[in-house]
């Protein structure tokens, strides 16, 4: 850190910086349009959504997963994994972990020194922070869980990096990153629901903004861990379909 | 002189030559290229329909100028990416790499660009966003005449020129700093700009955007500028002599950093 004094600083301002655009943009279409609500969120509602989606990005992390488990695949680093005693997946997941506490710690003190800075409302029910919070992380499993899913079909795909970009654009476009599903059409909002990207982000920021009731915010959690186990059995299984015609053979 | 142009010349076409053939050989790069720049240009569409689906306008933009909006930062973006180079040069100076281009005689900066030339990538990118705006102009029916056209364009030309020397004077921050990736990401983070009218900010932003690091040159004046803005006419000739002193200067800026960081390089690497 000391070797790299401005990289840190700026590491600090990172954030905001991003959150600026963010704000003018939405400032900019609030102001025009005459609309107070807009997809059932007030302007205020989309700079804490918009900050709690930026903070959750680091903690829920991009396709990496996809990009290290292809790699690990294809050049045959896979065998390490498999002579250990450790269960690749688990142990892919934990790495994951390992890289979003630091950033969940920042993430947090910015929220918060953010928020106050700009007056933004603050969620003050601890059971809809806990809610939020448990709500995340299954979304972050979910991501996880697909992107896993992915990154194993380079057991029979020596290409995973157009697949990354489909990923990428897919859950940006439907997990509520790129703007809130309630500001699709109806039409594409109805089937955006059955679809797991929407528990990401969109579902666990709503349950933050107190969209939701008590018992809606149940039904969404039931869903996400429904969702994380079906994502978890697929991956098990497409990892035990393609170890059969793993060959360690690298390049 | 010209002996020394044409020597640069056939390294650049060189340079380009074997580009295509990295495209012709693996040709999943170009499909993954291609894809990728689909993807892009299809989210950027998605979300303006979106947020249009929910108001009628933004100030005097509409959903068509917004699209061919999208467009057009794609053809910005797609000539800045020839000069790539640039970006990666930070990353040559820390780990010494910079005594292969030294020690040729040739030019180090004309070598370090066209030997990170991407070619391919740009060109799919520019005729990706040429086809948005042109897909836009006839979906919506926007009248584009050629001369407004040839001036938009070159106003994003100038635009990106000046992105390019700026990010060439970001990079010889390295021959002092070591490592400038998050100074980096935050120049980056101005790209953000790009995907919206600049016009629409508050004044003070947006003469920062737009004379100081000049985002609005490369997507939004070029295309109220296609569109026949009136507005947006009347003061191009004011922002394209602002925008030539603005390449002067950062063409001198890159310049002073460069020679002085070359003064005190040392390829130990690391």
């Amino acid at each position: 850190m000391r070797a790299y004094q401005l990289d840190f600083l700026s590491s600090v301002i990172y954030l905001p910086v991003e959150m600026g655009v963010v704000y003018f943009l939405w400032f900019v279409i609030y102001s025009y349009s005459g609309q107070i609500i807009i997809g059932g969120l007030s302007f205020g509602d989309v700079v804490v959504y918009y900050l709690l989606q930026r903070i959750a990005n680091r903690i829920v992390g991009r396709g990496f997963v996809v990009r290290e488990v292809g790699e690990d695949i294809r050049k045959g680093n896979l065998s390490i994994y498999l002579c250990r005693p450790v269960d690749y997946p688990t142990y892919k997941l934990f790495s994951v972990l390992s890289y979003t506490t630091v950033n969940l710690l920042a993430g947090v003190a910015i929220f918060v020194v953010v928020s106050a800075s700009l007056s933004l409302w603050i969620q003050l029910d601890p059971l809809y922070w806990a809610s939020f919070i448990v709500s995340i992380l299954l979304g972050l499993i979910i991501y996880y869980s697909f992107t896993l899913c992915i990154g194993l079909l380079a057991f029979w795909t020596e290409e995973t990096g157009t697949l990354l970009i489909l990923v990428d654009g897919i859950t940006h476009a439907f997990s509520g990153s790129m703007i809130p599903l309630t500001m699709y059409p109806a039409a594409i909002y109805q089937v955006v629901s059955f679809l797991p990207f929407r528990y990401i982000y969109f579902s666990p920021l709503l349950i933050y903004l107190g969209k939701m009731s008590a018992n809606e915010c149940i039904a969404e959690i039931a869903i996400q861990s429904t969702y994380v186990a079906l994502l978890l059995i697929g991956s098990r299984m497409i990892l035990r379909s393609g170890l059969k015609r793993y060959d360690a053979q690298g390049g | 002189m010209i002996r020394y142009l044409r020597k640069h010349l056939k390294l650049y076409i060189r340079y380009i030559r074997l580009d295509f053939r990295i495209y012709q050989q693996y040709w999943s790069y170009l499909v993954s290229s291609f894809i990728q720049y689909v993807t892009f240009t299809v989210i950027s569409v998605v979300f303006w329909q979106a947020v249009f689906f929910n108001v009628t306008a933004i100030g005097d933009w509409d959903v068509s100028k917004l699209v061919m909006l999208s467009g057009m930062m794609f053809v910005g973006f797609g000539l800045y990416i020839h000069f790539w180079g640039f970006y990666n040069l930070p990353g040559k100076i820390r780990q010494g790499d910079l005594d292969l281009y030294l020690s040729r005689p040739l030019n180090p900066v004309a070598a370090i660009i066209f030997s990170e030339i991407n070619v391919v990538a740009a060109i799919s990118e520019m005729t990706t966003g040429l086809a948005v705006v042109a897909s836009a102009a006839i979906y919506y029916r926007i009248p584009i005449i050629l001369a407004n056209l040839a001036i938009g364009l070159g106003l994003l030309v100038l635009g990106d020129l000046v992105l390019v020397l700026m990010q060439g004077a970001i990079s010889c921050s390295a021959f002092w700093l070591g490592k400038t990736g998050i100074i980096q990401g935050m120049r980056d983070l101005l790209d953000d700009f790009e995907r919206f009218p600049i016009t629409l900010l508050p004044s003070g932003l947006r003469f920062f955007l737009t004379y100081i690091i000049p985002m609005a040159l490369v997507a939004t004046y070029p295309t109220l500028i296609v569109v026949g803005d009136i507005e947006a006419l009347q003061i191009t000739l004011q922002i394209a002599i602002i925008e030539l002193a603005l390449l002067l200067l950062w063409a001198v800026a890159f310049s002073k950093a460069w020679s002085a960081g070359i003064r005190r390089y040392g390829s130990f690497g690391g």
